[in-house]
């Protein structure tokens, strides 16, 4: 049976559930906001046994997404006892042994760095944009005067101030944005590359399904594809650049990863970031690539 | 001092897609049309088949307001791909690198002082309360 670890509020995997009740395949899933609603027995005796809604054996686990419960009686208390049924859940990943998993935790977390996923992308053979990070403004102010540069999130962009909630794009900075008040906390700056168009790459195991945008097309999206809902369409790589794709996921010790390229003007793949829990169902319902099968196939190891 | 990053933030249109037509089920583990037993997701291809056969005529409200929604909601999520939704409480993945440094050193975790990666979570917490993300 496939363990699913996610929340009731993931469409993704209420897109794969529904494939997965037509083809009479097995899952529980598991939602994490509602971890404190399960039963639970964890014996450690000579060795740790672990009973979790009276499941106990599993061959796979599709690690999606984690949401502390909502314990809505214990509201003053909700993050301490809320990150006591993480623990637990923790506890019950580490325990199990499975086939397939698609992916440790332990990595996806990891691979969520974008400060490591390039080095990983550098050393597996990627081209990348030269990129620093720094609080000093003298080294900044040589970076932006030596090429036309962008800044972007260490991190999500995404965050809330008060009633209102933000988002931080791929911005152009240029040397007249930088103030002598401005505090370098830590951001990501880095080479533009002058695209052709873009690609988002999804791994499932070593199944490479490309796909590419024309961000150029649009003013809008010439330096940031998220800014609007543009069309993605099937694209095939050249084989370079999808064994780099797939040694890049198996360096990073994951089974799937969203990957996102620049083709530039000048012809050569450019690595940006790696979403080791990307989105795709956009991209399958684009295109029509079948990931949700890639994806199933694998953890069921069809 | 102001940190330069956030010359950068654009407000974003925080209404929430209206999801009231759909509820979680259990028996089938996912979201379902609300006093049906059909998918969410479902909807989506009997809409398109409505559209295609009907020319655009006949279409489904429920149906084709939720497909532009979980269409949304599926490409939207991209601008936060991270796995721990709760991004007010990123201690889950502190929780994980304590545990692997805690493995590598042998050392006993000490539960009165926090975690290093704790502190920058509290300053960026206080200075900016970031809100739940439930669509990803």
């Amino acid at each position: 049976m496939l363990l699913i670890i996610s929340h009731t509020e993931d469409y993704t995997v209420d897109y794969v559930a529904n494939i997965l009740n037509k083809s009479s395949l097995p899952f529980f899933r598991l939602n994490t906001d509602l971890l404190h609603e399960y039963d639970y027995v964890v014996e450690v005796n000579s060795r740790i046994h672990f009973e979790l809604s009276r499941h106990r054996e599993f061959q796979s686990i599709w690690f999606r997404r984690v949401k502390l419960p909502q314990l809505r009686d214990l509201t003053d208390v909700q993050n301490y006892i809320g990150l006591d049924y993480q623990s637990l859940l923790f506890g019950y990943i580490c325990s199990l042994q499975v086939e397939r998993i698609i992916s440790d935790p332990y990595s996806i977390y990891r691979a969520e760095n974008k400060i490591f996923q390039l080095k990983t992308a550098l050393n597996v053979g990627f081209k990348v944009p030269k990129t620093v990070l720094t609080n000093s403004k003298e080294v900044l102010r040589k970076f932006i005067d030596h090429q036309p540069s962008i800044i972007k999130p260490i991190r999500s962009g995404k965050f809330t101030h008060g009633n209102d909630s933000f988002l931080i794009y791929t911005n152009r900075i240029e040397a007249n944005h930088l103030l002598e008040d401005d505090l370098l906390t830590p951001a990501i700056y880095q080479q533009e590359i002058i695209k052709e168009y873009e690609i988002r790459v999804t791994v499932v195991g070593e199944k490479v399904f490309a796909s590419k945008v024309n961000s150029q097309s649009d003013e809008e999206t010439v330096l940031d594809w998220r800014r609007k809902h543009l069309k993605f369409e099937a694209y095939t790589l050249p084989f370079n650049i999808t064994d780099l794709c797939i040694k890049l996921i198996k360096e990073l010790q994951l089974s799937f990863g969203a990957i996102d390229l620049i083709y530039s003007t000048t012809g050569e793949y450019y690595f940006l970031e790696i979403n080791p829990n990307g989105q795709w169902v956009w991209i399958e319902l684009d295109t029509g690539q079948k990931i949700s099968q890639a994806l199933i196939n694998y953890l069921y190891n069809v | 001092m102001r940190p330069l990053i956030l010359k950068y933030a654009e407000q974003i249109d925080a209404e929430e897609l209206d999801m009231s037509s759909i509820i979680y089920d259990e028996e089938f583990q996912l979201s379902v049309i609300k006093g049906t037993k059909t998918p969410a997701f479902d909807s989506i291809s009997s809409f398109t088949k409505t559209f295609t056969k009907a020319d655009g005529e006949g279409t489904d409200d429920t149906a084709s307001g939720l497909q532009g929604h979980l269409h949304t909601i599926t490409y939207s999520a991209i601008n936060s791909e991270v796995s721990d939704s709760d991004e007010t409480r990123p201690e889950l993945s502190v929780v994980l690198f304590t545990k692997t440094q805690t493995f590598t050193t042998s050392e006993e975790t000490d539960e009165d002082s926090p975690p290093p990666m704790s502190l920058s979570t509290k300053t960026n917490t206080r200075d900016y309360k970031e809100e739940t993300d439930c669509t990803n």
